[in-house]
């Protein structure tokens, strides 16, 4: 079977070189796992497809924190495009 | 062709690149005989802008991505992934629980034979199991 491949955009690349340590090994944990089958993974990998404007994307949490934005592309792609920590300092409370 | 088509041709000519979301102001000159594109994207956040800019310039640097795992890892995640033991692995391959396990943890390096097997098994290509 084909394996899948993972491109990073050179942002994400940047991003992915000034996360912490246990953050790159998730993430290559990851990749590794993407490789063999395929973005949408069972178990606690929880890939979300993006709504609205952001439609097309799908993100995957590497903790509670940090998550991943990636876009599928025809034949076995991805393309990371931002390797994030969200801020939850700045978002209200409703 | 088709109308969109031809308008999505012309806004590319024009060097304007459009993103889902965004919105687009037709401004009608009656003197100079011209129009005028306004493209307004402020209703988008800074995250949602910072995505679809660079989705958008992503056929030029991008680079194949390579994680830095050693055949062990890589055998253990894509072992559990794939919701199989040790010993459900080694009754599939037919390589010993102990040596699985001792590829699994780098003290042995494993042959193309058993790594073939292995992949099989676990319905991946082989590529996939070395670094």
């Amino acid at each position: 079977m084909q394996p899948w491949s993972v491109f990073l955009v050179s942002e994400a690349e940047d991003e992915l070189e000034e996360a912490p340590p246990q953050i790159k090994r998730k993430f290559d944990q990851w990749v590794v796992l993407v490789q063999g089958y395929g973005p949408w993974l069972k178990g606690g990998w929880r890939t979300e497809a993006l709504q609205g404007t952001l439609k097309g994307f799908y993100s995957i949490r590497l903790n509670r924190q940090w998550r991943v934005i990636f876009e599928v592309r025809p034949v076995r792609n991805i393309i990371v495009i931002r390797i994030v920590a969200h801020d939850y300092k700045s978002t209200s409370r409703r | 062709m088709k109308s969109g088509k031809l308008f999505e041709d012309a806004l590319k000519k024009a060097g304007i690149d459009l993103h889902p979301g965004d919105e687009l102001k037709v401004k009608v000159k009656k003197k100079g005989k011209h129009l005028e594109l306004v493209v307004d994207n402020s209703n988008l956040s800074s995250f949602e802008y910072e995505i679809l800019e660079r989705s958008s310039r992503v056929e030029s640097p991008v680079k194949l991505y390579r994680p830095n795992v050693s055949t062990g890892e890589r055998l253990r995640a894509l072992r559990k992934a794939a919701g199989l033991s040790l010993s459900a692995l080694a009754t599939r391959t037919g390589v010993s629980k102990g040596s699985l396990g001792s590829i699994e943890n780098d003290e042995r390096s494993a042959g193309l034979t058993v790594l073939k097997r292995i992949a099989e098994a676990l319905k991946i290509d082989i590529s996939v199991l070395v670094n």
